[in-house]
């Protein structure tokens, strides 16, 4: 069993081979050398931590994280699997604060999901609706926003 | 953990978007997004298409300038343009020599200067055949003077630059404007005893310079009415754009050059009278002017070889091609001829092996079996909805062909009866083949011209130049080909047409660039895919 404490002082025992899904960890557990010692998780909060653990947790006997090259072989359609899609039913902040521990943990195929969880959130949408969607200001000038938008009308029909 | 999670949120039933939005601005975070690192939005972009990467670009400047990363597009341009016809590929030869060269392929172009969005703009007007059109006048008759008409006008076109040779202008460099930015007058041989009108255009070539010239943008050849050629270099930035290299006398009198190619240090020429000339360039003598800005690699023609032909009577092709990493060069003349015993026609080739050393190293000629009947009805376009009958008459095609072109190793005929055929042509050091023809079907009128270049884009242009389709048509297993044609859509305002066709049909990677004339002059027809 691996100690894990979040950034809000809280403890979480788990597997080994669960805590290892981060690359981070488990090279802090390599570094170590001893993996009856607490590992602190400054940048995670704990509900965040359970989060991911949770995700561990489900993925702990998927077939080990590829080298780094596997970009190519990776699928890159934005098909999640079922299990993933309910996970990622969190409102907004969660699912943000999931990417960033991901990001951070180095858990590439969290990461992944994450990603393209936002990206259907995208995908289809205008302008103005993804701005909605994700609370997002609109800075262009009008003159600027003329101008981008016929820069990029040769990709409009879909 | 997350049931206690689950129970907060059910705590609070009326979770709406938009009291979470709140709650979010009261926090001072603004969007999420905000505190998300530009690469993990690069992430996310990453899993769009293009249409939903051109919306993004429009949410805001962050989103503008990620969505803009060339990266970005560098991925999508392989995972919609290069993967699927790799892995057609990787079927089709499952060796690993293959896989080894698109991993090289994928590393070399890993370069930054590369805009990845204008490629994959570029790559999905072409396959979308979406382009805007431009009209060049390259002449228009004055009236009543018709002894200002010029009927001998020949256009090129190579980048944004258009070249053009007539009698009356010389020769002609164009910006992509329709300005003339350089006038050269012909060269005018001094033989006025055989009352030839020396200096009249019949053919030009443009190619890159492969001699030892330095800054020059390209080659100009010219080919005339009396059987002799013309060498320039063309240099945009130079005061003297154009600069002549090279004259050559005529060999045979009154036999206009029909066209000429080269790859230095070899010269072919057809001419009208279907003699193919091939000439040498002599290595430049380095002991002489070297600080001179002349022509060190344009020094005196020999002629290798001349070859005739009494019988051909359909379109020709004359083309050249260097064989990498050797000093081998391949003249090779494509033809179309009537097969005796019916009335179909069929194609051949003969090409001529060159050694910068020793010249004319090999000669050998193939020809394209004559499809058989049952071959026939392989067309899935007609097999269903005709009578097999009408097929079989379709598929004859007892005219000549229409035009031919050669890009080794595309050879493909237009017809009239709305057809192209495709063939393939093997060179190997031991063999030379043609393999059997697949007619190619898409057009609704009679194909007036074909154009072939490598990797196997095509441009086929119809009799009334209204209907311009382009192909790209790749090998794949068991000797089909892959035949995708879509046909040009002309974005923004249309150029009426009410002339007829020229002859001159030619693309680059950015653009299409059609001949048409009549009565009231010559113009060019510049289809734009960027």
């Amino acid at each position: 069993m691996v100690k894990l404490i979040s950034s809000d002082g809280e403890t979480f025992s788990v597997e080994k081979d669960v805590a290892e899904r981060s690359i981070l960890i488990k090279n802090m557990i390599e570094d170590v050398g001893d993996s009856s010692t607490e590992i602190p998780i400054p940048n995670v909060t704990a509900n965040v931590l359970k989060k991911v653990l949770e995700w561990c947790e489900h993925h702990k006997s998927d077939p080990a994280p590829v080298s780094e090259d596997d970009n190519d072989s990776r699928k890159k359609s934005t098909d999640i699997d079922e299990w993933d899609q309910k996970f990622m039913q969190v409102d907004q902040e969660m699912l943000f604060e999931i990417i960033l521990a991901a990001n951070y943990l180095d858990i590439k195929a969290l990461l992944e999901v994450g990603c393209k969880t936002v990206a259907n959130m995208i995908k289809g949408k205008s302008p103005e609706e993804i701005r909605r969607q994700f609370n997002i200001q609109m800075d262009f000038t009008p003159e600027e926003e003329a101008q981008i938008r016929r820069e990029n009308e040769w990709a409009e029909d879909r | 953990m997350p049931k206690r999670r689950s129970e907060a949120l059910s705590q609070n039933p009326n979770c709406s978007k938009r009291l979470r939005r709140r709650d979010i601005t009261r926090r001072g975070n603004g969007s999420f997004l905000d505190r998300c690192s530009d690469e993990a939005i690069l992430l996310i972009l990453s899993h769009l298409s293009a249409s939903d990467l051109t919306v993004c670009s429009r949410v805001c400047r962050k989103f503008n300038s990620i969505a803009n990363d060339s990266s970005v597009w560098r991925n999508l341009f392989y995972r919609t343009f290069i993967e699927p016809r790799e892995s057609r590929n990787i079927n089709r030869l499952r060796s690993n020599h293959h896989q080894a060269s698109s991993w090289f392929l994928r590393h070399t172009l890993h370069e930054p200067r590369i805009d990845w969005k204008s490629s994959y703009k570029l790559r999905y007007n072409w396959h979308k055949g979406r382009c805007s059109v431009d009209a060049i006048d390259m002449w228009k008759s004055e009236s009543t003077d018709s002894d200002m008409l010029v009927n001998d006008l020949v256009v090129r076109f190579r980048g944004r630059n258009l070249i053009t040779a007539d009698s009356k202008h010389g020769l002609r460099a164009w910006d992509a404007e329709g300005f003339v930015i350089a006038t050269k007058k012909l060269p005018q041989y001094s033989d006025s005893e055989l009352n030839i009108r020396y200096g009249d255009p019949s053919a030009l070539y443009l190619c890159s310079l492969s001699g030892a010239i330095q800054s020059v943008n390209f080659t100009v050849l010219v080919g005339f009415k009396n059987g002799g050629f013309a060498i320039y270099t063309v240099n945009i930035s130079a005061p003297d754009i154009l600069t002549l290299r090279y004259t050559h006398p005529p060999y045979a009198q009154d036999d206009p050059i029909a066209s000429v190619v080269y790859e230095y240090p070899f010269l072919a020429t057809l001419s009208k009278e279907k003699v193919v000339e091939i000439f040498k360039f002599e290595a430049p003598d380095h002991s002489d002017d070297k600080n001179s800005t002349g022509s060190p690699c344009f020094t005196t023609a020999s002629l290798v070889t001349s070859l005739k032909s009494q019988s051909i009577s359909g379109p020709i092709s004359l083309s050249m091609r260097k064989i990498a990493n050797s000093d081998k060069i391949y003249a090779t003349i494509a033809y179309s001829h009537p097969i005796i015993t019916s009335s179909e026609w069929t194609v051949a080739i003969q090409e001529l092996e060159l050694d910068s050393r020793q010249g004319l190293t090999r000669l050998r000629a193939a020809s394209a079996p004559p499809r058989s009947p049952s071959s026939l009805f392989t067309s899935r376009l007609w097999a269903s909805s005709t009578d097999s009958r009408d097929v079989y008459l379709q598929l004859l095609s007892p005219k000549s062909p229409t035009s031919l072109a050669y890009t080794h190793p595309f050879l493909l005929t237009s017809h009239a009866d709305n057809s192209l055929v495709s063939y393939l042509v093997e060179s190997t050091s031991t063999k030379l083949y043609i393999k059997s023809g697949e007619r190619l079907w898409g057009h609704t009128r009679s194909v007036a011209n074909v154009q072939v270049k490598a990797r196997g884009k095509a441009v086929s242009v119809s009799t009334d130049g209204e209907e311009i389709r382009v192909w790209d048509l790749e090998p794949l297993s068991a000797g089909r080909l892959n035949q995708d044609s879509v046909q040009l859509q002309i974005v923004g305002q249309d150029c009426k047409k009410s002339r007829t066709l020229g002859k001159y049909l030619d693309f680059d990677d950015e653009r299409v660039v059609v001949e048409e004339e009549s009565q009231a002059g010559k113009r060019v027809m510049l289809y734009d895919f960027t």
